[in-house]
């Protein structure tokens, strides 16, 4: 029988994956990601435990955390991308090519 | 197929597992934002298993979304991130239908999808039983209205504000007579 704590447990393994990516690796899109894992498993996590009280709230939480990950992929590749065109112009600069 | 529930548990977790472990192993942008897709749609099988249908179809367009976003930030910048999208089109096409099937199959069928008696119970409007989508929309937009309210304000706020990041400033209008030099 699977229960709750099954889910906790593979949240767990996720939200440890997702920290060593935020830490380990340098790659923006990557960190983006593992950003992402922990979202995922703060969603299991809310449901697991709407599973074992018997509550839609740990659902509904759940869906908000979802849009709360959603404002975070937005700045992160808003972010990502305004650094690239800045690095690029500063180096333009640099080489005393005009700007595109 | 109640014998089937803890297999696929299983077979689900390991997959999941593996696309995390992927996120954390790949090099290349394109195949950790695949081994992401993987993850979440490990996520969205495994919620569907337990019958919460409306958090799955929430993962499912998040996530969605989030590769969309990808390939748009990805398209639209001049600089290096564009080789971001070389050979990932494809499959983004792929995976993007599979998705949208799904949410259409899950937007037909979970309305009505009965409830398992743990946190998926069915609750009712006017004396007749809903289904999980309904009854989480309901609470969705009763007693959580205000973080939702908030977090969708944040949402707003920050797609204009990564639109004009990616687009750059807007240029401003020259008045008549103006030289450009």
């Amino acid at each position: 029988m699977i229960g709750a704590t099954h889910f906790l447990v593979l949240s767990l393994i996720l939200l440890c994956l997702g920290l060593m990516g935020m830490m380990m690796r340098r790659s923006f899109i990557a960190v983006l990601a593992s950003m992402q894992l922990a979202v995922s498993a703060a969603v299991l996590n809310f449901a697991a435990y709407g599973f074992r009280l018997s509550d839609l709230q740990g659902q509904t939480l759940a869906v908000v955390v979802l849009a709360a990950g959603a404002v975070q992929t937005v700045l992160g590749l808003g972010l990502a991308v305004g650094f690239v065109r800045l690095k690029e112009a500063s180096e333009d600069d640099a080489a005393g090519r005009p700007r595109s | 197929m109640e014998q089937a529930v803890p297999i696929l548990f299983y077979c689900l977790a390991v997959v999941t597992i593996a696309g995390g472990i992927g996120v954390l192993v790949s090099r290349k942008p394109a195949r950790v934002a695949l081994s992401l897709l993987v993850v979440l749609t490990g996520v969205t099988a495994l919620l569907l298993l337990r019958s919460a249908v409306a958090l799955a179809l929430g993962q499912i367009i998040v996530g969605a979304a989030a590769v969309g976003l990808c390939m748009a930030v990805g398209k639209r910048s001049p600089t290096g991130v564009s080789s971001f999208v070389h050979g990932f089109a494809p499959v983004a096409v792929v995976v993007g239908l599979a998705f949208g099937a799904i949410v259409a199959i899950g937007a037909i069928f979970g309305v009505q999808a009965p409830g398992q008696g743990d946190g998926t119970a069915l609750t009712t409007v006017n004396g007749d039983p809903t289904g999980n989508v309904v009854a989480v929309v309901r609470e969705l937009f009763t007693a959580f209205l205000l973080p939702l309210s908030v977090v969708l304000l944040t949402l707003f706020a920050a797609t204009i504000g990564a639109r004009r990041m990616v687009l750059g400033p807007a240029e401003e209008p020259r008045g008549e007579g103006e030289v450009e030099v």
